[in-house]
């Protein structure tokens, strides 16, 4: 008996009556994580009144800590509030095989225990926060594999008893320049600034609160977790600056949570990334100049004095690591399929070698009249892919690798190489998996780099050469608009070192 | 508070995930009826106010947790 309601009940909220902690139940079924804000899903589920009449109280301390079938959890974000942590989260939400859970009330409720109840230990907490987290854990629809949780920005403030409840699980602070957010804050009510537990956060009563300029209270609770999360002595790689956003997502906090997107995700995540994280029908755009502009002298004076100094000695931390860091991460490049959403072209990555050492194998018997046999040594592969990596034509990538989306399959390989400067030309090299054959795809994939070497590399030609016995590559390039422009003889004496081959190009269209 | 019927019929509605998912894909408009329905058939006697009661409990908990 591990005190869960069977299948896909998640607790809503934890509180305390006649001396015990209980937790409340509501049913989730099949809907997802996806709305920006935990009670935004709640308030989704209680709409129907099955969910309000068949709640579930349980006693919390009946949980166990752990369930063999939840996710344990793959990062915390932390965050100072209005900084894009949402955009974080929902652009993770976006792919079915992350569970974010954002801002959850139970896991609020069991944090804060201790600050409203003499007499909680730690210990006891740790256990309840492990158990509530599990319950979010399990609430699986199937494909999920990675589990993010977005915490209040508050919990800052308690970031030993997460990091004692979950040692080694990695976690991030978000911020951005305290005024920003002072603006925010000023234009939106938001419960972190005026629950009415809120300013016991600063140690003053709920009239103190009520009586203080607005400005000075944001500035004071600003300060407070700056404060707290510069004395936990936060490394600077957990910093994540909001200047640093959209890029930081995939460079920084998806390596740091160890969170490996398929295709597929990849492309849900930066679709999303094109979205206002809270309200999606708008675009996202940076808004630190509109904000700025914003700033009245009372919040500069409030931040002069309440949260100046901890937000400079968090900018110093974050600082170090700018500074250590030589070399950023390159952001993949990834190019779509133009005639229809089935493939996804990106530049290979360092994971890709397996798949890549993979997809040679099982084509090997077909690949083998046409091209010399790959090593079946990932290292190999890992070696190309390094190698495609650091040759860049122009600072752009020359090598693509094609993946199905449905499947994740590794479905085609695109090289560009041989540049040429007069006229500005290359030639294209291509191999297509045996599952992907006969049905357009390769053709998809070649006019899709050819398309990219015209518009991207300024390329005016791109020649292709292949085997006269090779009809299918030879119909694939005319489907991509190539033309047959030689068919080289074999000079007697020399068919050891020639091989008969088709020559085709394909010219940049006039008035491009 | 819950009457015992009510009591017993929410635990046969959080055991049984199929009966679960029974009720919840009716109707919110025919929700009470059905409810009524169904628990007459598994002869427990809820009463419409016993029902109606605990989805207004339901929803003022919810709104509670502003109170935090």
């Amino acid at each position: 008996m591990n005190g869960w309601p069977a299948g896909d009940w998640f607790p809503i909220g934890v509180f305390r009556e006649e001396g015990r902690w209980l937790v409340d139940w509501c049913r989730l079924g099949s809907h997802r994580f996806v709305e920006p804000f935990f009670d935004e899903t709640v308030e989704r589920c209680l709409h129907h009144p099955f969910n309000l009449a068949f709640r579930r109280l349980t006693p919390l301390d009946e949980l166990a800590e752990n369930d063999p079938g939840a996710l344990a959890p793959s990062g915390f974000i932390f965050h100072l509030s209005r900084c894009g942590s949402t955009l974080v989260s929902q652009s993770l939400a976006a792919s079915t095989e992350n569970l974010v859970v954002s801002e959850a009330a139970p896991i609020d409720q069991i944090v804060r225990a201790r600050r409203f109840e003499a007499g909680v230990r730690e210990r006891d907490q740790v256990r309840r926060l492990r158990a509530i987290v599990a319950a979010f854990g399990r609430m699986r629809s199937g494909p999920e594999r990675n589990f993010v949780l977005k915490l209040d920005a508050w919990h800052a403030l308690d970031l030993p008893l997460f990091e004692r409840a979950f040692p080694g699980v990695p976690s991030i602070f978000m911020y951005r320049d305290p005024l920003e957010i002072m603006v925010s804050h000023a234009r939106h009510f938001s419960l972190f600034m005026a629950s009415l537990n809120a300013p016991s956060l600063l140690g003053i009563s709920l009239a103190e609160a009520q009586l203080m300029p607005r400005a000075e209270y944001h500035a004071r609770m600003l300060g407070k977790i700056c404060e707290a999360v510069v004395a936990h002595d936060i490394t600077p790689d957990a910093l994540v600056a909001y200047d640093e956003l959209p890029a930081a997502i995939e460079e920084r906090i998806l390596p740091r949570f160890g969170i490996e997107l398929t295709p597929q995700a990849q492309l849900n995540l930066r679709n999303s990334l094109e979205r206002n994280a809270k309200m999606p029908q708008l675009q996202f755009s940076s808004d630190v100049e509109e904000k700025q502009r914003e700033v009245t002298t009372e919040m500069r004076s409030a931040f002069e004095r309440y949260v100046g100094k901890p937000y400079a000695e968090l900018e110093a931390i974050h600082k170090r690591r700018m500074r250590r860091s030589t070399m950023p991460a390159q952001r993949p490049m990834v190019l779509r399929a133009a005639a229809s959403d089935r493939l996804i072209l990106r530049e290979p990555e360092a994971a890709d070698a397996e798949a890549l050492c993979d997809y040679y194998q099982r084509n090997a018997a077909r690949f083998a009249p046409w091209d010399p046999p790959r090593s079946a040594d990932v290292a190999e592969h890992h070696a190309w892919i390094a190698a495609r990596q650091a040759q860049r034509h122009s600072g752009h990538p020359v090598a693509f690798l094609a993946f199905d989306p449905a499947s994740s399959l590794l479905a085609g390989v695109v090289t560009l190489n041989g540049f040429g400067d007069l006229p500005p030309s290359a030639m294209i090299d291509y191999t297509l998996d045996a599952n992907f054959e006969g049905k357009g795809y390769g053709t998809e994939a070649v006019s899709r780099i050819v398309s990219y070497a015209f518009d991207t590399l300024a390329l005016e030609l791109i020649s292709a050469y292949y085997h006269p016995d090779n009809f299918r590559s030879g119909r694939l390039l005319e489907r991509a608009g190539f033309r047959v422009v030689a068919r080289p003889q074999i000079v007697p004496g020399l068919e050891h070192l020639m091989r008969p081959q088709i020559v085709a190009i394909r010219e940049r269209p006039r008035g491009e | 508070m819950a009457s015992e019927a009510l009591a017993e019929l929410q635990r046969r509605v959080s055991g049984d995930p199929a009966f679960a998912q029974r009720l919840r894909a009716l109707e919110p408009e025919r929700f009470v009826a059905e409810v009524m329905r169904e628990s007459a058939r598994l002869g427990l006697d809820v009463s419409e106010d016993d029902l109606r009661g605990s989805i207004a409990r339901g929803r003022h908990a919810w709104v509670m947790r502003w109170i935090r």
